[in-house]
């Protein structure tokens, strides 16, 4: 098992309070009106979204798919292009595939925008090898486009990545779920 | 020559697309709640070799018709004196629901190398994000890049900089290049989409100049219909 050693990121905890007050204007009256169409069970409250966190030679890519009946999954692929070591980077490049959602809920401090869970998973690393992990994750949807004003954290052990989106974008769903915290959402808590 | 990826997106998500955005216009609310259970596409290929002698995809993933999410991973992959590359990926996510849709798809590939070294590349991904409420509906490829690519022989963009969209290259011999290649189509209020092809080699006959085949390296799509 991995050890838990990097420390909390609180960079992103600013850009997201101000992005959340960004978000809060009141939505245009001259709009055109549209058909509603519905497409899920909305007494089932999810999440879903894909895209990339931070640039350079050191990033992530993502895309999940969480429910509150404790259904779906999270691919996450750390890049580290310049190797291991640096930034984000001490355990190399990897993927990691979570195909369960344990636990899912809103973190009380902001169950408006944002969700959280928890499961396990595998990750393979580089040199091939591969090791199974719990994981958190935390991620909120603050508007459209995601890029700049949505947030996602994702920690395994000895790994913890948070900040707002570069690309790509989260989208909350409908309906009420339990309170719920994790490593994650002490990120955009403390 | 039979298109796979190019020129926009694939026959499902344009019929999703047309759907969306006729079905909006003539159709009463319940029939549309009935009829229209799906407002969101998305696709992802790492690569895809598309020639005179068959069609090869790499780590490709469809969003499935429900919404939910979808994804592929390849170690490594190669087309004899054609392709190779190594960890690629395609993810595509997305939903609907009453208050709006949501698609998103990255693919991506590393350490890419076509056609005995015409071209390569350091890192390859493509973002393409498409989204839509009761306020209209856009599409963006934020956050895709392309690292260390050269064509030719030569670096066409400074250290880590992504070439403008849609960059030209002539191959001769070959074709071209369109590096950043992106595609948005929709009418941006009840429906819009987006295919990014961050490297699409045409490849050309000769003497004719029509194209015979194409070497695409991360190519995502996504769209969302209301």
């Amino acid at each position: 098992m991995m050890q838990r050693t990097q420390a909390l990121h609180l960079a992103p905890l600013l850009a997201t309070t101000l992005v959340a007050l960004a978000c809060e204007k009141p939505p245009n009256p001259a709009a055109p009106k549209q058909p509603s169409f519905v497409t899920v069970d909305e007494k089932t409250d999810r999440i879903t979204g894909g895209g990339k966190l931070d640039g350079g030679r050191d990033f992530a890519t993502f895309g999940f798919n969480a429910r509150s009946d404790d259904r779906g999954e999270i691919e996450w692929v750390q890049h580290c292009l310049d190797g291991m070591g640096s930034g984000f980077c001490s355990l190399g490049s990897f993927t990691f595939h979570g195909s369960s959602v344990g636990r899912y809920g809103a973190p009380a401090e902001d169950p408006t925008h944002c969700r959280a869970w928890s499961g396990t998973g595998e990750a393979k690393f580089q040199d091939g090898s591969t090791a199974d992990d719990g994981f958190d994750v935390a991620a909120c949807d603050f508007g459209q486009p995601g890029r700049g004003m949505d947030f996602i954290c994702f920690s395994l052990s000895g790994y913890l990545r948070s900040g707002n989106l570069s690309g790509g974008n989260i989208q909350r769903h409908e309906g009420s779920p339990e309170n719920f915290e994790n490593a994650c959402s002490k990120v955009f808590t403390t | 020559m039979k298109s796979i990826v190019t020129r926009g997106i694939p026959r499902s998500l344009l019929a999703l697309v047309a759907l969306g955005a006729i079905s909006g216009h003539t159709l009463p609310a319940g029939r549309w709640q009935a009829q229209t259970s799906y407002g969101v596409g998305g696709q992802g290929y790492a690569a895809v070799v598309n020639l005179a002698t068959g069609t090869q995809q790499f780590a490709g993933a469809a969003l499935p018709a429900e919404g939910g999410m979808a994804n592929a991973d390849l170690d490594n992959a190669a087309v004899a004196n054609t392709f190779t590359a190594s960890t690629l990926t395609s993810i595509t996510t997305g939903m609907a629901d009453s208050a709006g849709a949501s698609a998103q798809t990255t693919a991506e590939a590393a350490d890419v190398n076509i056609l005995n070294g015409l071209i390569t590349a350091r890192q390859v991904l493509a973002v393409a994000a498409s989204y839509g409420d009761q306020q209209g509906a856009a599409s963006e490829a934020g956050g895709s890049m392309l690292l260390g690519v050269v064509v030719n022989g030569v670096p066409l963009a400074a250290d880590d900089a992504t070439p403008a969209p849609n960059t030209r290259t002539d191959l001769p011999g070959v074709g071209y290049v369109v590096l950043n290649e992106q595609t948005v189509t929709g009418d941006g209020v009840h429906s819009s989409s987006m295919t990014v092809n961050m490297i699409h080699v045409y490849v050309r006959d000769a003497l004719t100049g029509v194209t015979t085949g194409e070497i695409v390296v991360g190519s995502a799509q996504s769209a969302v219909a209301l």
